[in-house]
This record gives C-alpha cells, sequence and structure tokens, in this order.
C-alpha cells in the first residue's frame, strides 16, 4: 500500500483517519502485555512505568510485561536516536505498527489502510501546518468519544508556527552526506555507533530539524520519548521524516551510508517489533532491511511536495565537497568552560586558532571546481538537564550590551533538546553524557566577515533559553566547539 | 535513481582508518608490553614476590610492616618498572575509546601531546595504587598458597564482575569529559581525565588484575588472559547497573557478545 500525504484524503474524518481512530481505539483496549494493544507498542519506543502508572496510563507498574519495562526489555525503550540508527530503526517501527493498525482496520471494516503522513512543510497547502482536525475532535461521527483525543494530553497545539530558515525548516536536506568523516560530528543521518543505543549523541541533521522540532512544538506526550509514541500524530509525524529520507536518498548527489556496520547492525542486538498477532519470534531487522529492496521499505506517493528537494534532479543548494571520507572535520576552537542556562541569556567566548580560522573564513566561499572549500559548524557537546524537551535559540558575534532581540542576523539556529533527561541520566544506557548538536553557521560566519566581525580570535556565542528552561531545570552545556569542514569543490 | 543503485555506483564506504590504527598502535604497545614482560620474566619481582612471599609470613597481618620490608629488600624502581611493564602489556586496548576522545577534542598539532598527558595521569594512578594491590596479591598468596590463590583471585574478579557496583563503575567509564583545545588549560584538561578514567578503570579492574600478580610461573600467560577478560568487559555497552553474568561469561556462551567486541575494537 502506498502512503498518501493526510491533506490529500479530505477533510475532517475522512475514511482514513476514521478507521484510524476506530482500530486505535481497539487496540488501546487490549492489555497492556499484548505485543498489539496500543500501549505496547508505545513502549517500544520509549516508557517510564512510574511515569505510565501516575499519570494513569496504566493502573499500575505491574501492568506492564518485562518485555517493554523490565530492567532488559526485548522489545521496550529501542527508540534509537542521536546515531545514524535514528532513521532505520525509525523505519522499520513505523512498518510494524502500520501492520498491525491496517490489520484490524481489515478486522473492523473489511477496508484496506496505509500510515498518511502529516506534510507540515508543504509550501502548497495553507493548511499544511495545521493539526489534522480528526485529532482535535471530541468525538466520532457516530458520537463516541474519539480515542484520537485520548493521549493527546497536555498539548493544545492546534497548528505549527510558520517555518523559517535555522528554525523550523528543510534544510536538512541540503546536506549532501548521511555521514562526514568517522565520528558523524556532521551529516544527514546521526554520528557512527557499532552497538545499540538510544541517545547516542550525535544529532543528524534531519533528525534535529524538523524532526525535533515538531516534536517540541506538539508538546505534551509529543515532547518526552518516554511517551511519545502514545500520541497518533506520532506516527504521521514520523511518516513524513521517513518519506524526507526516501525522497533525499533518490536524490542524485546525496550519498547514502554503505557501511557493513550500519547495513547489518546494531552489533550487539537486533531490532525488534511485533509482528500481527504479536507471535514469537516477532521481526527482526537490520539498517539493510529498511532499503530499497528490503522487506520493510514503504512506497509514497509523492517525493516532492514538501521535502526540499526533486528526486531524480540533482540538488544544487550546496556546492559538493567531494566523497564524505575524503572530507576533513577538525576543531578550530572552544570556549573556557561548562556553560550553565537558566532564566536568561548566557553568553560564552569561543577562542579560536588563528592560523586555522583564517584559512577557514578565506575558503568559505570557494566554489570553483579543485578548490578547497570550508564550512563552518557550531557544536554544542554534553548538553544535559532534566528537562524532557527544552529549547534553546542561539546567537552568534553579539557584542557586550547587545540583544538577541534588536540583532535577528545574528540567530545561528533553534534547537529542541527532544529526549534530554533520558541522556543525562547518569544511571542509564548512555552514562549519562548528554546530547550533542551542531549547526551549520557557514552564512552566518560570512556575514560577520563582512561586517569585519569576524577578523579577531574570538566569537561570542550567547545561549537563549525559550522554553523549558529554569533556574529549577537549567541546561548545562560542557563545550562550545566550532568545528571545520573542508573538502574539494566538486 | 535508487538506494541499491546509489549504493553500487561507487560511493565511498566511511572508513574508520583513523580508528583502526589506532587500534592497530594499542595493539602493538600491548605486544611490546607482553614481549617485555617475556624477556624480563627471569628478573622480574612483582611475581615471585606475590606468590612466594617466603619471609613476608610473619607480616602478613601486617601490611605496612610488609610493603616496608619489600621495599627493603627491592629497588622500588625496579617495582615501579615491573608495574609499568605490565600496565603496558594490559591496558593499552582498553583506552581506545577514551584516547580516541582525547585526539578527537584536540587541535591536530597537540594530538600527541594530549594522549601523552591523558596517558600519564591514567598510570599515575594505577602506580599510586600498586603498594596496595601488591599487598593485596602477597597476602593472598600467603594465605592459600599458589595455585588456590589464582583459583580466589578469578573467583573474587568473576563475582566483582556480577555486581551492580562493577556495571556502574563500567557506565562511569564511558563517561568522557571536555577536553579544551588551548595550552595549559588544554593540558589540565588531559591530564585530569587521564587521572578520573584511570581511577573508573582502577575501581573496575583491581580484581583481575590480582590474577595475574598472584600467577606465578603463569604470570606471563595470566596476564593474556586476563587482558582479553577486561577487554570484553570494557567493551560491552553501558546497561542499567544490576546482579549479572559476568560479561566474560556471557561471552563465552553468546557470539553476539564476541562479535561486540570486535566491533568495538573495529569501531574504537
Amino acid at each position: 500500500m502506498t502512503r498518501c500525504d493526510v491533506a490529500s484524503l479530505g477533510e475532517g474524518w475522512n475514511d482514513t483517519l476514521l478507521h484510524y481512530a476506530m482500530a486505535m481505539g481497539e487496540l488501546d483496549r487490549l492489555p497492556a502485555d499484548d505485543r498489539n494493544s496500543w500501549r505496547f507498542l508505545g513502549a517500544i519506543h520509549g516508557c517510564d512505568p512510574a511515569g505510565w502508572a501516575q499519570v494513569g496510563i496504566v493502573e499500575a507498574e505491574a501492568d506492564l510485561p518485562a518485555e517493554v519495562a523490565g530492567p532488559s526489555p526485548t522489545y521496550g525503550r529501542q527508540c534509537q536516536h542521536q546515531s545514524w540508527f535514528f532513521l532505520p530503526w525509525h523505519r522499520g517501527y513505523l512498518a510494524s505498527f502500520e501492520a498491525i493498525v491496517a490489520a484490524k482496520v481489515k478486522e473492523l471494516t473489511g477496508a484496506t489502510w496505509s500510515l498518511p503522513y502529516w506534510n507540515y512543510l508543504d509550501d502548497t497547502n495553507p493548511d499544511a501546518l495545521k493539526v489534522p482536525s480528526a485529532f482535535l475532535e471530541d468525538s466520532l461521527p457516530d458520537g463516541t468519544p474519539n480515542p484520537l483525543r485520548k493521549y493527546r494530553i497536555f498539548s493544545e497545539t492546534t497548528e505549527l508556527p510558520a517555518p523559517s530558515r535555522r528554525r523550523f525548516s528543510l534544510e536538512a536536506m541540503e546536506e549532501d552526506d548521511f555521514l562526514v568523516g568517522n565520528d558523524g560530528t556532521i551529516g544527514f543521518g546521526g554520528g557512527i555507533t557499532p552497538n545499540f543505543a538510544q541517545f547516542y549523541g550525535r544529532t543528524g541533521d534531519l533528525e534535529q530539524n524538523p524532526h525535533n522540532v515538531v516534536h517540541g512544538y506538539v508538546g505534551g506526550l509529543m515532547s518526552n520519548p518516554n511517551y511519545a509514541a502514545l500520541d497518533p500524530i506520532f506516527w504521521l509525524h514520523h511518516c513524513n521524516i521517513d518519506r524526507l529520507w526516501e525522497a533525499w536518498m533518490r536524490t542524485p548527489g546525496k550519498t547514502m551510508v554503505r557501511d557493513p556496520r550500519w547495513l547489518d547492525g546494531p552489533t550487539d542486538r537486533r531490532f525488534i517489533v511485533p509482528s500481527v498477532g504479536g507471535e514469537d519470534p516477532g521481526i527482526q531487522f537490520t539498517g539493510r532491511d529498511t532499503l530499497r529492496g528490503g522487506l520493510l521499505c514503504p512506497e509514497y506517493d509523492d517525493l516532492t511536495k514538501g521535502t526540499g528537494v526533486t528526486p531524480e534532479e540533482q540538488a544544487v543548494a550546496r556546492v559538493s565537497m567531494g566523497p564524505s571520507n575524503s572530507q576533513v572535520v577538525e576543531p578550530i576552537g572552544d570556549n573556557r568552560s561548562v556553560v550553565e542556562v537558566a532564566a536568561v541569556p548566557q553568553t560564552s567566548s569561543i577562542e579560536l586558532e588563528p592560523t586555522a580560522s583564517e584559512d577557514a573564513a578565506r575558503t568559505m566561499g570557494a566554489s570553483r571546481t579543485g578548490e578547497t572549500v570550508t564550512r563552518l559548524y557550531l557544536a554544542l557537546e554534553g548538553v544535559k538537564g532534566e528537562a524532557p524537551s527544552p529549547t534553546i535559540d542561539v546567537y552568534l558575534g553579539l557584542a557586550e550590551g547587545e540583544t538577541a532581540q534588536s540583532h535577528p542576523e545574528r540567530f545561528a539556529g533553534a534547537l529542541t533538546l527532544f529526549g534530554l533527561n533520558v541522556a543525562s541520566d547518569p544511571g542509564g544506557n548512555h552514562a549519562g553524557n548528554g546530547l550533542s548538536f551542531t549547526l551549520d553557521i557557514t552564512d552566518i560566519a560570512q556575514q560577520l566577515k563582512s561586517d569585519g566581525r569576524l577578523d579577531g580570535t574570538d566569537l561570542a556565542v550567547t545561549i537563549v533559553p525559550v522554553s523549558d528552561v529554569s533556574e529549577q531545570r537549567p541546561v548545562t552545556i560542557e563545550r562550545l566547539v566550532i568545528y571545520r569542514r573542508s573538502g574539494t569543490v566538486q | 535513481m535508487g538506494v541499491s543503485a546509489i549504493a553500487s555506483a561507487g560511493t565511498p564506504v566511511i572508513t574508520t582508518r583513523s580508528l583502526q590504527s589506532l587500534w592497530r598502535a594499542l595493539a602493538l604497545v600491548s605486544l611490546a608490553g607482553l614481549l617485555l614482560s617475556a624477556l624480563l620474566s627471569g628478573s622480574a619481582v612483582l611475581p615471585s614476590l606475590c606468590t612466594r612471599p617466603g619471609s613476608l609470613g610473619p607480616y602478613l597481618s601486617d601490611p605496612v610492616g610488609a610493603l616496608a620490608l619489600i621495599l627493603a629488600f627491592n629497588s622500588p624502581w625496579l617495582l615501579v618498572a615491573d608495574w609499568l611493564v605490565m600496565l603496558a602489556a594490559m591496558m593499552p586496548m582498553l583506552l581506545a575509546a577514551p584516547i580516541a576522545h582525547v585526539r578527537r577534542c584536540s587541535l591536530r598539532g597537540r594530538a600527541g601531546r594530549a594522549t601523552l598527558l591523558f596517558c600519564l595521569g591514567y598510570c599515575a594512578i594505577w602506580t599510586l595504587a600498586a603498594p596496595l594491590l601488591v599487598l593485596v596479591a602477597v597476602t593472598l598468596g600467603g594465605l592459600v598458597g599458589a595455585p588456590g590463590a589464582v583459583i580466589a583471585a578469578v573467583l573474587l574478579a568473576l563475582v566483582f564482575s556480577a555486581t551492580p557496583v562493577h556495571r556502574s563503575i563500567l557506565n562511569r567509564a564511558h563517561l568522557f569529559g571536555r577536553i579544551g583545545l588551548f595550552g595549559a588549560r588544554a593540558d589540565r584538561d588531559c591530564l585530569r581525565f587521564g587521572l578520573r578514567h584511570g581511577a573508573m578503570c582502577l575501581a573496575g579492574c583491581w580484581a583481575w588484575m590480582l590474577v595475574p600478580l598472584v600467577a606465578g610461573d603463569w604470570h606471563l600467560q595470566a596476564m593474556v588472559i586476563v587482558t582479553l577478560c577486561l577487554l570484553v568487559e570494557r567493551l560491552a555497552p553501558p546497561s542499567p547497573p544490576r546482579w549479572r553474568l559476568p560479561a566474560v561469561l556471557r561471552a563465552a556462551v553468546w557470539h553476539r557478545s564476541t562479535a561486540t567486541v570486535l566491533a568495538g575494537i573495529r569501531h574504537g
């Protein structure tokens, strides 16, 4: 079955969304230890047993089976973020979910069903940013309570904010490489890990924006990885992220990873999702299974609208920097100490290595074939905190006395720190190393250079708290680093 | 163009050349340490000290007295040299991930200096702890004799490896701190990271380190086996602290753990 844009299916209670709601209602009535139940499916992404009991998702922690809530769950807490497994794992997860819902729809109505996607960045649709109305209705057409509303708690979002560059956009699609160099500090798809890792700490561009951003904008359960998949809009959001990946892969000039550790990984365990009916052994899969020709690869009705690329046509948004593994990524500047952001903006000065930064500034705009070309990145490493999804804005080059509001041209990017609570837990699987993000600051660095503000050896970085950052729940950033990525214009 | 077409169109595999080079270099250091240990096996003080306590017998209940006696009859420098050779043989491959972190976080021209400072901090912690470990080994050797001491040390190491405390320590060993880029700040960070990582390593590996100390004539073989055991434990991914089958036993019965180790070696 082909997955379609939810906006193309008709207003209000079209068949696809009505059947989704009916199936969800039935799946939600199943006990949580049924592998096809709504709650079991949600816990595969993430699960906080005590929290689930506290907000009434289950009556007691004991209602959750060990295979999703135990200390070493077979099915539970599998979501892969901040690594190169982010995209393939979620693709397999979507495929399992879609098959289970489709089977229930077939059983209830006899109709076929496929998961629709929420194409929120489709600039040809004036209503693209609106949460589809079926997710906001109190009741179904027959007057019974709307199951799609049940887990849309603590969220009052009915429409996403307007897209804007560096905040909520398709800039990720401009990146040509799934990952660059050895460690994946920079790239479309996230950093290398050979192993299963819920929050590994190296965010890919697509995950950062729009994935994290939409999780934060929708809010409520969607903002916390331990609850997010309970919200039925989660699946339409991830379906769109998955479609963006597919569109990116099919665009000439993009370099998809084909490292065996990705294709056959992870090494230490298999990803597993339930089959329809939930019988053993479930569906185990690797990265390879999610690619075209693999069992878990989906079909989409359209890969152009709202994707920022046109498959089969060469993308020209950026100059090509050559093969991923021949590009060089190296640090050329960092700040002096840990930054703690609470209620007010914090500025930290980055010391730059003079020779390397001069060289970088000189080669930033190169475009002639064979020339050395540089892009600059600001990395926020070891970002830690207790909130699940706080947001911060980052500005560059603000002098003392200048404010972020009065200098919007110095805006380097917005970050939604999705999963911060999980990644900062010292007792968790990630050892509490926190999250890491990179922002491409090439354009703004070129602007600063032409304004004469990039000729010294220091660069001011200002972190502005936007939401869910407070004195009680501050965000700490262990290190701010400027990376230089160099390649040869192709 | 489909993915399969893209994959077959000659696009490069993301290589891990620098990490593989690091692994190779560390393996060579380890091999050199083992060869040196083999060459020195006739004159090394530590192994015979721990398995043939001899005149230390009366001092077994007086650790400070025993230590004084050891230092009175053996050159402290020889003891330290023995210890460093042992560390060089056993520990390098445990340090691939932190050394990769140190090098990645440093300016390209400072990578060697940063690695050296990290290793200095790391070895300093182990060397400071050496007298205590030797005393424990001497006591163990004196109490149960040579073969019994090895069995006791292995059992102690396995039990300790099964505890939540051990898992918690290993999790902390996966925690990497900030490394500055410039000047004294960078040097200090590397040294401090070496000290901290050394402390974590000591807390997690002390029990296994007793095994070669009490192995006597089998000192060299014990070093090789324990090195592999430590590698298996260290490369197991972080997980919540709880009682569990030691990673080394899991590796023996579950081939995936072995695969994890091999992948870890490739990845660093």
